[in-house]
């Protein structure tokens, strides 16, 4: 009896794949950019495409950045969901870069909040900037020309900076923190010529 | 290799005790902050585990009395009928917290591993390992619960002391209100949440020697209620009063936040969760076991295998009725907390008052 169970089980976990999505099916984004736009929200997903030549023996990885619009964050996951040939997976999320305006849009930001602090799949050790709206075309540019995608980019300033360090990280939890206790916090910006890491 | 003289030790019942309550309690917390200052909630698990250690070492002292098994003492002192009557309270007590359990295991890993699989699979599964879990022995359960109880007790242990390295001082200073009976229903509450302490009569006849079961029984609930506190504690420290009571799972929550220096992983959370999950199949297991044990009395047969999938077939029917994981939850408080539980524990305390005159009525009788 014993042996038909174990032979189940073994089935069970060989033979089915580790989830109904495999890997190559599925989209992680590394950053998100969350701006406010003519009364609604404007989200960026910067997403690393990895494309392996045939037969050649270097992978060329390359950056897109997707634009949904929509009045929630919920809203606009769906909307990119029915739009995209891929599954949007959001557990690698390094970074969200907030638009000062959408800052100033008490409710609305803490709407985006919400919905990233619900949400079991965003890391409350996700790193957060802000940014000005004006400067979305420039701050996509270097979103999408550097090397590694930006996610990874914008974690690995503080990593690899012996100057500054990961304690002077500011997380999600850290903003989180800060809002409830109505303290003012000032995040790292992204300008279009500089990112400013301890502001 | 390993006896089958059904025999347990202390230690594996501190192991068995543990391991099944600590990820249930860890996750169960949230419900009884029912809109109550952080300092009054704390207030209440320390009374609560007050009265559950009273409870327990009550419960402790009548399975000492018990010669081989606790329900021969029932019989003896209260008769047949009784028996019978406590018998299935017993089964419906359990029955209800496995069904808790099973919708409570089916939401966590749907929430935070497996989003893209069904619920009702992932029912059908914890059901499916708990019966075969509940094929075993009492004393493979003791061994079980011994293996799997440092693997559940040390990470969860890294893992406070890392969440303890984000806690800040301001958040650490707690409101808290006046007196109130809120502070009595959520003691209660506590109380209840250790629903399968009511078991403990029954570990006692199967220990090898008596000596140190009391003290390994009070360390077995002083640890998994005390690691709770100690998570909740972390908990305020990290995320503040108001940002707790925000949280649908705080300590889930803090797991996300725990950052353990290497970079050897991003993302901590998922191998706490599955500690915790360890736990919670602890917990089904030991719970499947004992609604067998608990039907096989009722049915005063022998252990049979089809009582195994029976008991196993009534749990699942049972959390598919319940429709969601609210109405499960509700179903264990409010069944369990406030009629089964204390009904099982009126019986106890009549029990125990019955048994010592009828030991006197012995004694007298003797000289």
């Amino acid at each position: 009896m014993r042996k038909i169970v174990m032979l189940f089980l073994a089935a069970a976990l060989f033979l089915t794949g580790c989830t109904k999505v495999e890997l190559e099916n599925r989209d992680f984004p590394t950053a998100a950019i969350v701006l406010w736009n003519e009364g609604e929200l404007e989200v960026f997903y910067a997403i690393p495409d990895l494309k392996g030549e045939e037969g050649g023996e270097q992978k060329e990885e390359s950056q897109e950045a997707i634009l949904t619009t929509g009045d929630t964050m919920e809203e606009i996951e769906k909307s990119f969901q029915y739009q995209s040939d891929k599954y949007l997976d959001m557990s690698h999320l390094k970074a969200v870069v907030f638009g000062e305006e959408l800052m100033g849009q008490k409710e609305i930001f803490y709407e985006v909040l919400r919905y990233f602090e619900q949400n079991p799949v965003f890391a409350r050790n996700m790193l957060v900037f802000s940014c000005k709206e004006s400067e979305k075309k420039e701050i996509l540019d270097m979103a999408l020309e550097e090397d590694t995608s930006f996610g990874f980019y914008l974690e690995n300033l503080y990593k690899n900076n012996p100057d500054i360090g990961k304690e002077k990280e500011i997380t999600l939890g850290d903003l989180l923190g800060s809002i409830r206790k109505e303290e003012e916090i000032k995040l790292p910006k992204i300008g279009k010529d500089k990112i400013e890491l301890t502001p | 290799m390993f006896s089958e003289n059904h025999k347990i030790t202390a230690r594996q019942v501190q192991c068995i005790l543990v391991s099944s309550w600590i990820g249930k309690m860890c996750l169960l917390l949230p419900e009884f902050d029912d809109g109550t200052s952080v300092g009054n909630f704390l207030l209440c698990l320390f009374l609560g585990l007050a009265v559950t250690i009273v409870y327990a070492l009550l419960l402790y002292h009548l399975g000492l009395r018990a010669r081989y098994h606790f329900f021969d003492l029932i019989q003896e002192v209260m008769g047949t009928w009784m028996r019978r009557v406590i018998g299935v309270l017993y089964f419906l007590s359990l029955s209800i917290e496995l069904i808790y359990m099973v919708r409570l295991f089916a939401k966590i890993v749907n929430e935070y591993l497996l989003f893209d699989h069904s619920l009702e699979a992932l029912i059908v599964l914890i059901v499916l390992a708990g019966i075969y879990a509940s094929g075993a022995g009492l004393e493979e359960q003791g061994r079980m619960s011994e293996v799997l109880y440092l693997l559940i007790v040390i990470p969860l242990a890294f893992m406070s002391i890392f969440a303890a390295t984000e806690m800040t001082g301001e958040t650490m200073s707690v409101s808290h209100d006046p007196f109130s009976l809120s502070i009595v229903k959520g003691s209660f509450l506590i109380f209840t949440s250790f629903g399968s302490i009511s078991l403990i009569p029954f570990l006692v006849p199967p220990l090898k020697r008596k000596t140190g079961g009391r003290r390994r029984m009070t360390a077995g609930i002083l640890i998994a209620g005390g690691g709770v506190v100690l998570l909740y504690l972390i908990g305020i420290g990290v995320f503040g009063e108001e940002g707790i009571a925000a949280l649908p799972w705080p300590i889930l929550t803090l797991m996300t936040n725990v950052t353990i220096p290497g970079g050897f992983l991003q993302r901590w959370d998922v191998v706490f969760l599955a500690v915790l999950l360890m736990s919670l199949f602890a917990g089904m297991g030991i719970g499947m076991f004992a609604v067998r044990t608990m039907a096989e009395n009722l049915m005063e047969c022998g252990p049979k295998r089809w009582v195994c999938g029976a008991c196993g077939a009534i749990v699942l029917a049972g959390a598919f009725l319940c429709g969601t994981y609210e109405a499960a939850m509700r179903l264990s408080i409010v069944v369990n907390g406030c009629f089964l539980t204390p009904l099982l524990a009126v019986f106890m305390v009549v029990l125990a008052v019955l048994s010592s005159k009828k030991k006197v009525r012995v004694e007298q009788c003797e000289k």
